[in-house]
Formats: C-alpha cells, structure tokens, sequence
C-alpha cells in the first residue's frame, strides 16, 4: 500500500505542476492590465515618460524577469537576460544572424529562482492570487467568497443522486427486464439525452417566477426581503427554496449514468453465488438487499464520484449562469466574458487541483475498500 | 447497419437522423425566400440553388435579378418552398408572434407556424437552417477526435508498453535529431535566411542517417532492441486531459484561440478524443492477445499491415458505440457552448445560439421549446443508434436479453 499511495501522490502533484504551468502560461499570453494602462495614459504627459513609468511597472511586477527557471538558447547569445523585450527580441536577432556556427548549437539557461514563473507560483501559495480586471478586487476574496457556494451545491445535488441512484438502482436491479424497469431505463435514456442547459431553460419556463406555474424564484441565493436578523431557519429554507431548481438541473442530468451502474451491479450481485449462500442461510430479502448487496453495488459508484466532481464543476458554469447563482462557474463565465483573466486562470487552477485531489482520494479509498484491486495494484 | 435497422430503438434512432440530415442537405428547398422553380422572362431558373453559384460566376443571372432579393422579384410563375421565409428574412409585423396566435392576416401559407423572434424571424425556418451547422460541427468534431484517439489509441493498444522495440541507435539518433530540429524551428529559424535554413535542415537530416548507421554497424550496444512504453505514454496523457475539468478547459482554450466555427470544432475535438482512445486502446489489448495476431506476427506479415488489415476491423464495433455517443456529446457541447454566447459567432446561425435567444426572452416560450425539442430528438437518436449497436455487440448482455425474453 505504501509504495502505490507514495506513486499515486507522486502522479498527483505532477499533474498539479503541469497544470500550474498550463495556467502560467495561459496568464503570460494575455494582454496587459487595462485598468492600469488607462491610469498610466491619464498621468503620464508625454510618450517618453508613459515608457519610463512601463518599465518601473514591469520592474515592480517582476515582469523583466526571465520566465521560468530554465530558457532555451544559442551558444551566440549573450548569458544576461536583457529586460526589455523589445530590446532583447532586437539583441538575440543580431546575436544569432551574426553569430555563425554558434547559432546552431543548443544552449540551456539556467536563471535560478529569481523568474516569473517562481513569483507567480510562490505568490499563489501565499494566497496572492492577482487582481480581478473588472472591479480591481483580490482574486482570492472573489474565490473564497464563491467556493462555498459551488461545493455546496456540489455536495448537496450529489448526496441526493447518490441516494435516489441507490433506491432506483437497487428496485429496477432486483427486477431486470420487468414493466418498471423497462419504463425506468428508457425514461431514463431520455433524460440523460436532454441537455442540461435546456432542462434549466425549460424549469425556468414552467416552474420560475413569472413563467406557466411561477412556484420557484428564477435566480440568486436569496431573496430581495431576506434579512440577515431572520431566524436561522427562515433563512436556510429562504436559501433552500432558491435552490431547489437548480439542484433539480444538477440531479436529473446526473441520475441516469448513476442509477444505470448500481443497477448493473445489484443485478450481477442478486445472480451470484453469494446472494445464493445468503438465501440459503435464510436472511430475508430486505437484509441481503440493504445489508449486503447494496454496500457492494456502491462501490463502482464510488470510482465514478471523482470524475462526478469534475463534471459537477463543468455543469456549474451552465447551471450558476443561467440561475445567477454567485459561485465559481459563474465566475469563470464572466470572466472570459469580461477578458478576466486573473479570475479565469485561478478558477481553473482551484478547479483543476481539487479534480486531481478528489480523483486520488477515491481512487486511494478504493484500493482501501476493495481489497482485490490493492492487491492487484501493490503485484504492479 | 442491416442489424442496426433490426433494432427498434436502432430504426428509430436512424430514422431521426436520416430525417434531420435530409432537412440539413435541402434546408433551402424547403424554408428560404427565393423559389425551388421559377420562371422569369420566358426562362426557367432555379434561384434557390442557383443564388449560390451567380456569384461563383458559373451561373449567370439578368442584372435585375442579382440586385434584387427572392421576394421582389416579378417572378412570372414561381414554386416557393415549404416555409416561404429564409432564416434572416425579417417580418418586424410579427416580432414575438406565438404559434398559437391567430396571425390570420398572413393566410396558410405566409403563417408563421412555429412563431417569431424579437426581429420577426421565422423560427421553423431557423430550425431548418440551424441543423445545418450543428450537424456538420457535430460530425466533423467526432471526425476529427475519432482520428486523434484511434491513431494514440491503436499506437497504444497494438503495441502495448512490450512490443513496440526499436533499435537503441535508431531511437537515440531519432529523439536527438528531432529535438534540435523542433528547437531549431522556434529560436534559429526566425533568424536566417530561408536558403541557409533549408541547407542546414538537408545536411542536419544526412548527417542523421549517417550517425545511425556508423552507430548501429559498429556499437554492438546500439544495435540492441529496447522497449518504447507507449501504452504508459498515451495513457499519462489521458489521464492529464481527464484531471482537468472539461468545461473549464473549454474555457481556457476558447480565451486562447480566436472565435469561429473551426475553433469550436477543434476545441470540441479536443476534449472527446480521449474516449475513443481508451477505448480503441482496451479492444486492441485483448484483440492482439488473440491466436491470429499471433498467427500472423508468426508469418512475418509487417506489424503496420497486421495492425489495419486484421486487428483494427475487430476491434472497431466498442469504438463506432463510442463514436455514436461522440455525435451526441460534440452537437450538445456545440449547442451549450453557443448557448452561453461563447460558441459560434453571432452571425452564425445554429440550434445553441437560437437556445441563446430564447433564454433572453423567457416569456417567449416557442423560442425554447421548439429548438430544444429540435436538438433534444438528434441527441436522443444518437444515443438510440449507439445503445443498439452496443446491444448488438455485447454477447453476454444479449443472452442475458434471450434468457429473460424466455424466462
């Protein structure tokens, strides 16, 4: 167990690093600050000054730094990283058209730790994680602010996937093929062919206020009246009521797949020898079923869960956006909306980790339950 | 496909899409504003098609009938399509018409059957033209990530991490010279002259061959077979692609790369390759521990010709499920994409982006519901035609079919 969990987290963090680079290297194509650009055009009077007051910016932010740890260069080029870019694109032309036989033959640049990349990801560590464009906020106040609200939601839609895939799994599994359990899976067949963008429209049209049946406020957490003196409850059912749409979207676009895999495996398992062994020592139905069956029928649900967050993330930037729900989705939205990129790179970072974070827990809590796979896995 | 056909849930599935391709091939016979046949000045044309090819310039046309559109024109007898509105033509009379208002000024045959948008726009003609476009992106992203996965995936399944051997020599020339040659594409090639580039190119790939063979005739150690891991390979990059969540990713690229139908379809392409990959990759794993495989490595038959001839076509029935599946998934990303305005350009014209319309006028009902159901039935009938298929294939599953039909 040792050696593979030690792989494992080894594996982990290298998907962890490659993903932060991803994301350095999405923040270095992007263009500049704007806000900043357009103070810097009201103060700086004439052109030679706006490129002077540039450089101090670029010199403050670390942006004449090398890029990374290591570069890649000629033997012509001269060993110190030249600041401006304009200068050392100019610099490395000369270098390299002038430099002959030395300009074929690859160099490695070792710039240590004072570069972009190190500052970035140093910063990142110690929670600072830029500027928003759109209203000059921490990033990381933002995400704290609308984390909580995904995993919530998150956790909450899939609490109840979980136990409505378990119940209909474990009813239509003990009886294949029967009338109920024909309507069930094509029904839902159906449903995992509606798009959830659709499905979300279509609740809002029928049961949103000011649609047919108007039951369900059509977007937000809370109310216009809600008051933080409320009493706790009035406050967490005001809550609740909003989101019972889009727990709605978030569980029956995620129903389908789930109850299709308990179903298979409650069928599998009610056909095997140990269902048989149990019968014959006389345990009723309903003790074999929730005691000893259904604990085994989770277990592919639990390998499913961790890609499940993953595609939770994914389903939030539909669902927050179309219910205006302030959470991560939403936010990445309206940041490539906006051109935000501050805000998208770390959503995609956050969500990206606890992706690879949740896929090694179950994947660790598998091999920890299972013991055919870990031993399986320790053979490897 | 015959035993497609034998399916229910397979003829339905195929039905609706042969029905939805059909639209898309001859959408512009059936709703547009020029005439399928028409006569004008004792000639006959066939302005719906032919609108297409005057500005080709293999057509030719009167001038009074290039400058004018389909509707103006004094046709002397003209035989209009099914929905005698195109998807732009705009009837601002009837913004927001609902299907169930009276619209009894218009008649029959000008009726708006399946209402109007804010700009009077026909939807049924919309639909028509929409599925167009989510069809082909559909099609052509599953195209594309059908390649990119079955040649990683049959890479990976065929030769596995064991058998794909190569000479030592063969593969440290080959990383070498391809390193300096990637690294001398980005930071020298920039810098010199095209004649001096393409010299050092030509002599760099001699001196390649040469280093090879002076290495493999002489270092005994060179000579010598190693394993490449190429299965671990490919599957370290699924696995990276599959820790990042894909709406997210989407996003990401989408910031990256300029707006258009071709990024949609190569950003959709992206993100669905690794199904087929793993699933082409699994099928040949057990296909090439078959005896045949064996039967003809043993025969000296070369592995490329064993790998397209005998084990793809065996391993191909788990992937076309997969692929049916694909059609699904790539025309839904599409629509969702195009829904939240992040998809197609605004003036492009497909089933999302008029989802995209309808959630910005809720109240208009006919705006969201027509188009979904639209796009609904393409899904469902992809999903048919791939859970037929996948009945036709699995073996235990169907007995299992037979036994409770019998028991």
């Amino acid at each position: 167990m040792g050696r593979y969990l030690l792989r494992r987290i080894a594996g982990g963090l290298m998907l962890v690093f490659l993903l932060s680079c991803f994301g350095f290297a999405l923040r270095s194509c992007m263009p500049g600050d704007p806000a900043l650009q357009r103070i810097l055009e009201e103060y700086a009077p004439s052109p030679i000054e706006l490129d002077r007051e540039l450089a101090l910016y670029r010199a403050r932010m670390g942006l004449d730094l090398p890029p990374f740890y290591v570069g890649l260069g000629t033997w012509a080029d001269p060993p110190r990283w030249e600041s401006d870019p304009a200068r050392r694109a100019e610099m490395l032309h000369r270098a390299r058209s002038e430099g002959g036989w030395r300009a074929y033959v690859p160099r490695i640049f070792w710039y240590g730790t004072e570069n972009q990349y190190h500052r970035w990801l140093m910063g990142l560590l110690r929670g600072d994680w830029g500027v928003s464009y759109r209203d000059g906020r921490p990033v990381w106040a933002l995400l704290r602010e609308r984390l909580p609200v995904t995993a919530g939601l998150s956790l909450l839609s899939l609490l109840i996937v979980l136990l409505l895939a378990l119940l209909i799994g474990a009813y239509t599994g003990r009886r294949r093929f029967s009338v109920v359990d024909r309507i069930t899976t094509v029904g839902l067949l159906g449903l995992h062919a509606l798009p959830s963008f659709w499905l979300a429209t279509m609740l809002l049209l029928l049961f949103g206020a000011g649609g047919v049946l108007g039951w369900f406020p059509t977007g937000g957490l809370i109310s216009p009246e809600h008051r933080p003196e409320w009493p706790a409850m009035r406050r967490l059912g005001d809550v609740l009521w909003h989101l019972v749409l889009p727990i709605s979207v978030y569980v029956l676009s995620a129903l389908p797949y789930a109850t299709r895999q308990v179903r298979q495996a409650v069928s599998e398992l009610m056909a095997s020898e140990l269902v048989l062994a149990l019968r014959a020592r006389g345990l009723s139905e309903r003790r074999i079923l929730f005691r000893h069956v259904l604990p085994l029928a989770a277990l592919p649900v639990l390998t499913w869960l961790g890609g499940m967050f993953s595609g939770l993330l994914s389903g939030s930037v539909i669902v927050e956006t179309i219910f205006s729900i302030p959470g991560m989705g939403a936010a990445a939205y309206e940041a490539i909306l906006g051109r935000d990129y501050p805000v998208l790179v770390a959503v995609l970072l956050l969500g990206g980790a606890m992706t690879v974070l949740s896929l090694l827990v179950v994947d660790l809590l598998y091999a920890w339950v299972d013991p055919r796979i870990r031993l399986a896995r320790e053979a490897e | 496909m015959k035993t497609l056909w034998a399916h229910p849930l397979g003829r339905l599935g195929l039905i609706v899409l042969l029905f939805w391709t059909s639209v898309a091939l001859l959408a512009d016979l059936i709703a547009g504003s020029w005439p399928v046949v028409a006569r004008y000045a004792g000639r006959y044309y066939l302005p719906a098609l032919e609108r297409y090819l005057v500005p080709l310039g293999w057509v030719r046309w009167p001038e009074e009938l290039t400058m004018a559109d389909g509707e103006s024109i004094a046709w002397e007898w003209a035989l209009w399509p099914l929905v005698p509105y195109g998807p732009e033509s705009m009837d601002f009379a009837h913004a927001f018409a609902s299907p169930l208002s009276a619209q009894a000024e218009l008649g029959l045959r000008r009726r708006h059957w399946l209402g109007t948008d804010q700009l009077g726009r026909d939807v049924l003609a919309a639909i028509v033209h929409g599925s167009r476009l989510s069809l082909a992106i559909g099609f052509l992203a599953t195209i594309l990530a059908a390649v990119l996965g079955g040649v990683l995936g049959s890479v990976a399944g065929y030769w596995g991490d064991d058998r794909l051997r190569v000479r030592k020599g063969d593969l440290l020339v080959g990383l070498l010279w391809g390193a300096w040659l990637l690294w001398a594409f980005v930071v020298v090639r920039p810098h010199v002259s095209g004649w001096i580039w393409i010299c050092a190119v030509f002599c760099w790939a001699l001196s390649g061959i040469g280093v090879r063979f002076l290495l493999v005739r002489h270092l005994p150690w060179a000579a010598g077979p190693i394993r490449v891991p190429v299965d671990s390979l490919v599957l370290r990059l699924v696995e990276l692609e599959l820790s990042i969540p894909r709406l997210l990713l989407i996003l990401a690229l989408l910031a990256l790369l300029p707006a258009g139908v071709g990024t949609v379809i190569v950003v959709v392409a992206i993100v669905s390759w690794t199904a087929v990959a793993r699933y082409l990759r699994a099928e040949l794993l057990r296909v090439r521990a078959l005896p045949y495989i064996e039967a003809a490595r043993s025969l000296g038959i070369p592995e490329f010709r064993i790998l397209w001839r005998h084990a793809l076509p065996n391993a191909l029935g788990p992937v076309l499920v997969v692929l049916a599946f694909g059609v699904a998934n790539a025309v839904l990303l599409e629509s969702a994409l195009s829904f939240l305005g992040l998809g197609v350009p605004a003036d492009v014209l497909t089933w999302g982006r008029l989802l995209a319309e309808g959630r910005m006028a809720l109240f208009a009902w006919w705006l969201t519901l027509l188009p979904g159901l639209s796009l609904f039935s393409l899904l469902l009938a992809c999903i048919f035609i791939g859970e037929a298929w996948r009945d036709q294939l699995d073996p235990r599953l169907r007995e299992q079919l037979i036994s409770a039909e019998v028991g």
